[in-house]
């Protein structure tokens, strides 16, 4: 579970900003204020781990592409302090709590799309430490910890697997009788990110079309939907026996789990308040069809429907593969969506994270912000949601968070959130 | 009788909050079918400004540009409850006569105009909300204003003066907002150096404390600062400063030093003196202060580098 990201020097994040981040996240503000920044922050630390890219995080890759170091670093920075920090902090998969703080530096070979570890400086449960970059292979490590025999302090080298994970090692005298007496070396795992890349979902702002085919994966690497939603279709066909407890509220059954297949059937008609089957083939194995069983009994192509319903499937499907402990990333859910779709959509998300998933959320939707808030009023607890809004100020992003109390009330209702159809409407109303 | 009371003003002020436009429009609708269009309290009406009838002045000094921000302020505060089960029908004769209004309201003070401008610039927040305590008697009406989470009772709005000391003290809980009561401070204090990144907390950051409070805690860093030219430890001279002014003020515990997502929160640049860890902060209700101080010619300096939400502390969602 994150709990925070904090970016510094990142793109438009040009002061030290930390976000909130809760079980149900929500990532409001204007185009362009650096939303989408966050997400791909935190992807960037997905595909660097699917890659195992040692000690550099990589920019570009299956999950997203943030461009070159020069693009990614603030450019309001002076010369001599390009670099940027993210930093998070949260669970890892363990239940263990982690706090990193990592600053990156530009890449020796400018023509990289990656940005080399400068150091972390992380605290764990009862340690706290930091790698230090000595050479540009070798990085100078330490670490103060606690147990029950008191204070420990350790220092050697560390190493990177990937920017989340690393090791740090060192030697330790070692005596054994009748020998004379030797130094052990001795490596310590070093588990730095509360992100994991097998728990991680992506749905991007982009959802491509409604294909006649969808080809199958060539790669396991990438969102398990594929950059685009590409691979829903295959995604659902190898899951489709799966159960989830995502059940739709007031489901007919006792309320276990149910196969996945028949519960996207019944998500997916509560958002469009209609009776949709979908039917997934994989002929021949060239690839796999999506097709829809319609009340009249027609079949019909995914692209001979309403847009919203092929553009909303990726993001139910991934949703309902999910496990608890998973993060959902969604990038702009309400597009080709009916208002009512959206705020049934976002009870989908509410349910999700009862069922012990994060979801992250940027929109630019007030029905979803406003399902939130009626959630909230309905009993959902009003902790579990962050709503971050997100503004440009000469060229920088600022931040602040909207609390809501048990009502649904915003505490705040910072000026420019969500606030056009108020002024549009006193205009009207003159 | 269901009374409606309301004016354009008012069903203006409500559409500029995203949560109450659908009842603006409501309100709108209301308005279309009353055979009165625009209804106010009668004992509103019936206010001498000291100038004329209330809204006789109001709507002659609408679009006058010194007078017409209170004007709109006034009309917001006093237009009464959007819907309220008040009988004005029927009792209006009640109301009407005691207590005797005013010889010569006094409510163009500098408090009122004040409150006006500081209420009025912060365009988006909440707006006002007057709402009528049913439980109250029509003789002595009861109010509740309230923006947010900031509320006061007034027990009877019809005496002005009344009404500008209540106003004048519902300016110190929230109306000026941190940021003005900062700039105020660091005119005040030359020990003060208040830092870009302070404002913009405190520009981004609703006041849950008086301002006065908020002025206290932060003129009185002075204390704080002198207890350190003395030579006492910061624990010793945030006591002192507890002592002077009763605000707390402690340091970050070693769990914020150790997160290094939280300390970096609180590191900020100082002109002149790098990157530096702000872990003193004083306390006024929910509102932190964040300072560093620097020895310059043998007096310590106290730099302000963060006045608004409580930073994130380790293993805390917020």
């Amino acid at each position: 579970m994150l709990r925070s990201v904090l970016l510094d020097g990142f793109r438009s994040f040009q002061s030290p900003t930390t976000l909130p981040f809760a079980p149900l996240t929500i990532l409001a503000g204007p185009n362009n204020a650096g939303k989408s920044s966050v997400i791909h922050a935190l992807l960037a630390f997905v595909q660097s781990e699917q890659a195992q890219s040692g000690d550099a995080l990589l920019l570009n890759g299956p999950w997203c592409d943030l461009g070159g170091f020069d693009q990614v670093v603030c450019a309001a920075l002076p010369v001599d302090r390009r670099r940027f920090s993210v930093g998070l902090t949260g669970e890892g998969s363990a239940g263990a709590s982690v706090d990193t703080l990592w600053a990156f530096g530009p890449p020796q070979d400018q023509g990289l799309a990656s940005a080399p570890v400068l150091n972390v400086a992380y605290a764990v449960v009862n340690a706290s430490g930091h790698l230090r970059r000595q050479s540009p292979d070798g990085f100078l490590w330490a670490e103060e910890s606690n147990d029950e025999r008191g204070p420990v302090k350790h220092n050697g080298q560390g190493t990177f697997a990937h920017p989340g994970s690393a090791s740090g090692t060192y030697s330790h005298p070692l005596q054994i009788v009748g020998q004379p007496p030797i130094k052990a070396h001795l490596s310590q795992p070093l588990s730095l990110a509360p992100i994991a890349a097998s728990r991680t979902h992506y749905i991007s702002a982009f959802r491509s079309p409604p294909q006649p085919l969808y080809a199958p994966r060539t790669s396991a690497v990438g969102p398990p939907l594929g950059r685009y939603g590409e691979h829903t279709a295959e995604l659902l066909f190898r899951n489709r026996t799966q159960r989830t407890e995502i059940l739709m509220p007031g489901a007919p059954g006792d309320g276990s789990p149910q196969p996945v297949l028949p519960a996207v059937n019944a998500w997916w008609s509560h958002i469009f308040d209609g009776n949709l089957a979908l039917q997934i083939d994989a002929p021949a194995r060239l690839g796999f069809t999506l097709a829809i069983d319609t009340p009249s009994a027609e079949r019909l192509g995914l692209g001979q429907v309403g847009l919203g319903l092929s553009q909303a499937l990726p993001i139910v499907s991934s949703c309902l593969v999910s496990r608890p402990g998973d993060l959902i990333l969604v990038e702009t859910p309400e597009a080709h969506l009916h208002p009512g779709a959206q705020h049934r959509l976002t009870s989908l998300f509410v349910e999700l994270v009862r069922h012990g998933r994060q979801v992250v959320v940027e929109t630019h939707s007030e029905h979803i912000v406003n399902a939130v808030r009626l959630a909230v009023k309905a009993g959902f607890p009003p902790e579990d949601v962050s709503i971050v809004f997100f503004q440009q100020e000469a060229g920088r992003t600022v931040v602040q968070t909207v609390e809501l109390d048990p009502r649904g009330r915003a505490l705040r209702w910072p000026a420019g959130f969500f606030d056009q159809a108020a002024a549009d409407l006193t205009e009207l109303l003159r | 009788m269901r009374v409606v009371l309301l004016n354009h003003d008012f069903v203006d002020g409500m559409a500029h909050r995203p949560d109450l436009a659908p009842v603006a429009v409501g309100l709108g609708d209301a308005q279309r079918l009353l055979t009165e269009p625009l209804r106010v309290h009668p004992e509103l009406s019936a206010q001498d400004t000291g100038a004329g009838l209330f809204i006789q002045w109001a709507n002659r000094h609408r679009n006058d540009p010194d007078t017409g921000s209170l004007v709109e302020l006034l009309l917001r505060l006093l237009s009464g409850p959007f819907v309220t089960d008040l009988p004005v029908g029927d009792h209006v004769e009640v109301l009407s006569g005691e207590p005797p209004l005013p010889e010569e309201p006094e409510w163009l003070c500098g408090a009122v105009q004040h409150l006006a401008r500081h209420a009025l610039t912060r365009d988006g927040v909440l707006p006002w909300v007057l709402s009528f305590d049913s439980n109250s008697g029509l003789r002595e009406p009861r109010y509740r204003l309230s923006r947010g989470e900031v509320a006061v009772e007034i027990e009877n709005f019809r005496r002005v003066v009344e009404l500008g000391e209540r106003l004048e003290a519902l300016a110190t809980q929230g109306l000026a907002g941190a940021l003005a009561v900062l700039e105020a401070a660091g005119k005040f204090s030359p020990r003060l150096v208040i830092l870009d990144r302070a404002r913009e907390s405190a520009r981004r950051w609703t006041l849950d404390c008086s301002e006065a409070m908020l002025f206290r805690s932060l003129v009185q860093l002075e204390q704080y600062a002198a207890a350190l030219d003395e030579g006492l430890s910061r624990e010793l001279a945030a006591e002192r400063y507890h002592l002077s002014c009763g605000i707390e003020m402690s340091r970050e515990s070693s769990e914020v030093g150790r997160s290094p997502t939280c300390r970096r929160q609180r590191e900020l640049e100082v002109p002149g003196y790098g990157v530096q860890y702000f872990d003193m902060h004083a306390k006024p209700g929910g509102t932190r202060v964040h300072v560093w101080t620097a020895l310059v010619a043998d007096k310590h300096v106290v730099y302000v580098g963060h006045c608004g939400e409580h930073l994130r502390l380790p293993g805390v969602r917020r």
